[in-house]
């Protein structure tokens, strides 16, 4: 059975992380722990993820964009999400992620973008703003 | 006309997230045999690993159980899954079926496998009580 595999290489400033295979609640840990060793061992200014390898993915894997787009952050650098599928970029619309983390895409992703869809509250604004006024 | 069942398929998992792949493997090789869209076999594909992964990670709790799935398909292309555990049960069901919600505190988990399941399916019903478990049913009427 393929194993979700992470694959980073720097391209000249910027990380590339790129993920292969599966995207699910049982793969989600091993690619979380792959992502980070790799971004926290380059603190690159920007972490692009390519998500074009991925064959499947659920809200578990939202879940892990979520979590990357966190820490990243919280490290002082950009996360970008490149080249979705069709099928994640639904899930992506319809959590509202794409609101607040750029997304850039070779080719269009057209009539699949039809979601209902909800407006994802950012999770660090309450803390950005605590910050701020501190 | 009225619709008639045309086939249908069941299995029973334990609730180990290894089996969340074979899972919807499954399910949707059995559908298969009603020519779908792509596009169509990826919403159920994905619809069914939310609510399979829900049982694992809310109904059990990560422990031991048994996840029953059920497939059946009418004449008239209707796909109906029912995904149900024994678990711990759900308090507030429309709590948990507001999209983002989620209970858990790591900032790892998108709290949209509700809002998910509701988007990518035509209907979705939730039955649960507290201390014996959830059964999800998940309609897709195929084009």
């Amino acid at each position: 059975m393929k194993e979700a595999e992470v694959y980073s290489e720097l391209c000249g400033e910027d990380l590339l992380v790129k993920i292969r295979g599966e995207v699910d609640h049982h793969s989600a840990g091993k690619i979380r722990e792959m992502i980070d060793r790799d971004v926290f061992f380059y603190r690159a200014p920007r972490v692009f993820l390519d998500l074009s390898g991925i064959d499947f993915m659920d809200s578990s894997g939202l879940g892990l964009i979520l979590g990357r787009y966190t820490k990243i952050k919280d490290m002082g650098s950009t996360l970008i999400i490149k080249d979705p599928t069709g099928e994640i970029m639904k899930i992506l619309k319809l959590s509202g992620v794409d609101k607040f983390i750029k997304i850039q895409s070779a080719k269009p992703v057209g009539s699949v973008l039809k979601v209902k869809n909800v407006s994802y509250k950012e999770r660090s604004t309450a803390e950005n703003e605590k910050k701020a006024s501190e | 006309m009225k619709r008639k069942l045309q086939n249908e398929f069941s299995m029973k998992i334990m609730s180990k997230s290894e089996n969340e792949r074979f899972s919807r493997t499954s399910v949707c090789a059995f559908i298969t045999a009603l020519d779908p869209t792509i596009p169509e076999l990826a919403d159920i594909r994905t619809a069914l690993s939310e609510a399979v992964t829900n049982a694992i990670v809310h109904g059990y709790r990560n422990a031991e159980g048994t996840i029953y799935i059920s497939v059946k398909y009418y004449t008239d292309r209707t796909v109906v899954l029912k995904i149900k555990d024994r678990g711990c049960g759900i308090e507030d069901i429309e709590k948990c079926k507001e999209p983002l919600y989620t209970t858990d505190e790591s900032g790892e988990r998108g709290g949209m496998g509700f809002a998910i399941m509701e988007s990518f399916m035509d209907k979705m019903t939730v039955k649960s009580k507290v201390g014996s478990g959830t059964t999800v049913t998940l309609y897709k009427k195929l084009s």
